[in-house]
């Protein structure tokens, strides 16, 4: 029971760190709670369906096709939505935010309709959903031992490219200090861009991912998601990538230990009971630094 | 650096027209009180209009009880310049106070007990609203903004989920039907008409006490955070306290409303207090003009008006989606227009420059 | 090199600097003298496209740069070194070294003018694994000074540099810039330390309340007795 809800909590918080990474990286750099990043991950999930179930592609390509097209849709939201509204208040920009968030939840419903949807067993490699291991007494199957070999491949390479590429250094210095990078002449809103793209591939891996292991899409997956997803990167410290990792598999165990051992009722609540209680108690997160919290 | 350029001369190109604006409203503020005599006036007699179908009735109903939402919201966003994103969490804990005093105190036909009678829980839904908004508040608002937009939300959400798993008190996602309307002496508020009166004289004593606020030492002290934090505590004037007191005051009104709301509908259920009510109350204040009471009601008459005739003219698959217009009008609106419909004095626009990750001037 | 022709920025309706005019040539130190708020960093942020330029214009090389963005302006190797330093406080010192070659051009320089670097700052090498926000005051200006060669500038324009360092740090500092002014690149020097700046530079302006109320060799500046009442403290 134990070692299984530890495995089922691993496994959700692994997506949700993927999820938690965009929030984190878009605020790094821009300093803004992108709500839509949400709807993206829905994207990403209803694009693989597309792709997948009604298309016939196959189920790996599907996904490949929905990071990218993922990636194109960030771009295009900062493109339009947030670059005009840089010099604004920040509350202008966050307003767009929710703008941009409602705006893509309904197009969602308008094109592929309010209803949940099954992810297509047909469209997914039938060996991922049979048990890979088994031992004490816990079921491991496929489809989780591939969401773990993705995630951690997915963290892999984002570490690489913001730790070797030059536009990946060029992301965490313009996070650090943004005067001195417009003064080292690196281009912001190239950056920006990048950041978006980034963040919305992962996304969208994490959707296609949720989908599959739930067997249930919906237009408004995005928002529970992205509000846990959010809260995971509040916990690691908003803007600290790391951090957003960690908050992601400290979330989805959390609320796996919860559902098991306090309330099934309540685990949605839990994400919210442990970001509530983080922003109160620690508001720069478990990994964060302290300052330009308080007011 | 181009764009802060073109807009200094759109400024000086839309001068004479500032200008003219600025005349026009200097009259109407010489004229205040006929125009607003005048507007009530008309409330009064809408119902007995050819115009007071029993639906624009209840379309009225629903723009005055939104009225007052945006209202309240309005204070915290608005007033203080903080983004209050669980809103409806008042509103919900408003209507669930109603809902479960009435049932428990109030007969069927509305009168048995004192504790059941609207005018009693009014003001007990209004406290008890105010009583969370300080106990949300205090430890939260001496936050930055965002964090505390992200706590509001996350309270709402948690709001939403005690009321539909806390099934012993609140009969969860069933929800709570039988609320009794109104009463008052022996004359029981029945039918929409007198519910029309009721919220009429809700959104008149709301204005009223908002626009008191907005003239008072307490409106001054918010405006003076929301220019300029810095500034505002160098004046002396202590943050946390009126920050508090704002969220407190907004709070209660959005509490009162949902009072109204459950003794009007007289059934309430959780998923009415979902996050999406927070912001499409959130988009009326955007469009009418954050800060200002006018533009404030006005945002809630247009986009109540339009949700209500977009679910009649919608074919019945797209009245779902039709919050995606929404979205787009609060994209656009900070685009475009972000003082909104009926700017206030002071436009929240790009005044300041752009900030560096620890807040100098880029 | 640099021409900068009847400058005026504000703040918002607040006009902060009017109708500066300023030249530095080729090989040439120059300085910008005068009190707290005169207007010398706003000059100077203006200059290097941080601030929006209300009117005037500004010419490099040729070229004019009135209003372009950060990018051309590094790309043409004018090169602001910002006042309180602002390094990248999580990243090494290697890293901050490699972000300041970021233009293109200064790219494909990057590994030999990082060993110019080291050279004139051994003590950055020493350190190039350490996270910037580690190191000591002086450390961290070398540092910044070093990031900023990195992009090849051909004008130095440095703000404030001894500003919070000890004494002897100080002459280590100057005694860096004329090295680096030997190696061909201009530069231009915003100071409160008016005695140690016009003791090392060539020209020298000197700023008032917005405007350039006095300008010529810095010699004559050292020697006239208006500045050394107000400035020098003599």
């Amino acid at each position: 029971m134990f070692l299984q809800q530890l495995i089922n909590g691993l496994t959700l918080g692994g997506v949700y760190a993927l999820i938690a990474v965009g929030y984190t990286m878009v605020y790094g750099v821009i300093q803004l709670i992108n709500f839509a990043h949400g709807e993206i991950y829905m994207f990403g999930a209803f694009l693989a369906y597309t792709f997948a179930g009604t298309l016939g592609v196959p189920f790996y390509l599907a996904m490949v096709l929905s990071m990218l097209c993922c990636a194109g849709l960030g771009m295009l939201i900062d493109l339009v939505a947030y670059r005009p509204l840089r010099l604004a208040p920040r509350l202008a920009a966050l307003i767009t935010a929710i703008g941009v968030s409602l705006f893509l939840q309904n197009l969602a419903r308008i094109l592929w309709g309010a209803q949940n949807k099954p992810f297509p067993h047909a469209a997914v490699p039938a060996y991922l959903h049979e048990t890979a291991l088994r031992f004490a007494g816990v079921t491991v199957s496929y489809l989780q031992l591939f969401m773990f070999a993705v995630t951690l491949a997915m963290m892999a390479s984002l570490h690489f490219i913001i730790t070797r590429t030059r536009y990946g250094k060029a992301m965490r210095a313009c996070a650090q200090d943004r005067v001195a990078a417009y003064l080292m002449g690196i281009d912001m809103d190239r950056i920006v861009t990048a950041t978006f793209a980034l963040g919305s591939a992962m996304g969208a891996v994490a959707g296609v991912l949720v989908g599959v292991y739930f067997n249930v899409i919906f237009p408004t997956m995005g928002y529970t998601a992205g509000v846990k997803a959010f809260a995971a990167a509040v916990l690691g410290g908003i803007g600290n990538v790391p951090g957003a990792m960690l908050g992601g598999l400290v979330l989805g165990i959390g609320e796996a230990f919860g559902a098991a051992y306090l309330s099934s009722l309540y685990s949605h609540g839990i994400a919210y009971a442990i970001m509530i209680l983080v922003i109160v108690l620690r508001p720069y997160g478990l990994l964060g630094k302290r300052e330009g919290v308080k007011s | 650096m181009q764009a802060e350029r073109l807009r200094g001369e759109e400024a000086r190109r839309l001068a004479p027209l500032r200008r003219g604006w600025a005349a026009l409203r200097a009259g109407q503020e010489r004229h205040r009180p006929a125009v607003l005599s005048l507007l009530v006036l008309a409330a009064c007699l809408l119902p007995w209009s050819p115009l007071g179908t029993p639906f624009v009735v209840h379309v009225a109903i629903l723009v005055m009880l939104y009225m007052v939402l945006a209202l309240g919201l309005n204070v915290v966003p608005g007033f203080t310049g903080l983004l209050d994103l669980g809103f409806v969490g008042f509103y919900g804990i408003g209507a669930y106070t109603a809902g479960l005093l009435t049932l428990r105190f109030a007969g069927a036909d509305g009168w048995t007990g004192w504790l059941g009678s609207f005018w009693v829980i009014l003001p007990l839904a209004a406290l008890h609203g105010a009583l969370w908004g300080v106990l949300l508040g205090a430890p939260t608002l001496r936050l930055t903004g965002d964090y505390f937009a992200i706590v509001t939300f996350g309270f709402s959400e948690l709001v939403v989920l005690i009321i539909t798993n806390e099934v012993w008190l609140t009969r969860g996602p069933m929800g709570l039907p039988g609320i009794a309307p109104p009463s008052l002496g022996g004359y029981v508020f029945g039918s929409n008409l007198s519910m029309y009166y009721l919220i009429l004289g809700m959104v008149c004593f709301t204005v009223l006490v908002m626009h008191r606020l907005a003239e008072s030492r307490l409106g001054r002290a918010w405006f003076a955070i929301r220019e300029d934090q810095v500034a505002a505590q160098t004046c002396g004037i202590n943050l946390l306290t009126y920050k508090v007191i704002a969220f407190a005051i907004s709070a209660a009104f959005g509490a009162m409303a949902g009072s109204f709301f459950a003794r009007w509908i007289q059934f309430i259920s959780p998923n009415m207090f979902k996050f999406w009510e927070s912001i499409f109350i959130l988009c009326m204040i955007v469009l009418g003009g954050m800060g200002g009471i006018v533009g404030t009601m006005l945002g809630a008459a247009l986009l109540i008006t339009l949700s209500e005739v977009l679910r009649v003219v919608l074919p019945p698959a797209l009245v779902g989606a039709r919050f995606l217009l929404f979205g787009l009008i609060l994209v656009l609106l900070m685009r475009y227009r972000p003082g909104g419909l009926v700017p206030s004095a002071q436009p929240p626009r790009g005044r300041r420059v752009a900030r560096g990750r620890r807040g100098e001037a880029l | 090199m640099l021409r900068v022709e009847q400058l005026a920025v504000s703040y918002g309706i607040i006009p902060a600097v009017h109708d500066v005019s300023l030249t530095v040539n080729e090989k040439e130190i120059v300085s910008l003298i005068g009190a707290n708020g005169a207007g010398k960093t706003t000059t100077l942020n203006a200059i290097s496209g941080v601030l929006p330029i209300r009117s005037g214009r500004v010419f490099f090389d040729g070229q004019e740069l009135t209003g372009a963005g950060s990018h051309r302006i590094v790309e043409r190797g004018l090169i602001q070194i910002p006042e309180e330093r602002h390094l990248f406080p999580d990243m090494s010192v290697a890293e901050n070294l490699e972000m300041g070659a970021f233009s293109a051009e200064a790219r494909h320089l990057a590994r030999r003018t990082l060993a110019w670097v080291h050279e004139l700052f051994p003590r950055l090498h020493e350190r190039r694994s350490q996270l910037a926000g580690t190191l000591s005051g002086g450390e961290q200006q070398m540092l910044a000074i070093g990031r900023g060669l990195m992009a090849r500038p051909k004008l130095l324009m440095l703000d404030e540099p001894s500003l919070g360092l000890a004494p002897l740090i100080v002459d280590d500092l100057f005694r860096i810039m004329v090295e680096i002014n030997r190696s061909d690149v201009a530069i231009l020097l915003v100071e409160q330390n008016a005695a140690q700046a016009l003791e090392t530079s060539h020209r020298a302006y000197v700023m008032e309340n917005g405007r350039i109320t006095l300008a010529g060799e810095a010699q004559a500046l050292l020697e006239d007795e208006q500045v050394r009442a107000a400035y020098l403290g003599i």
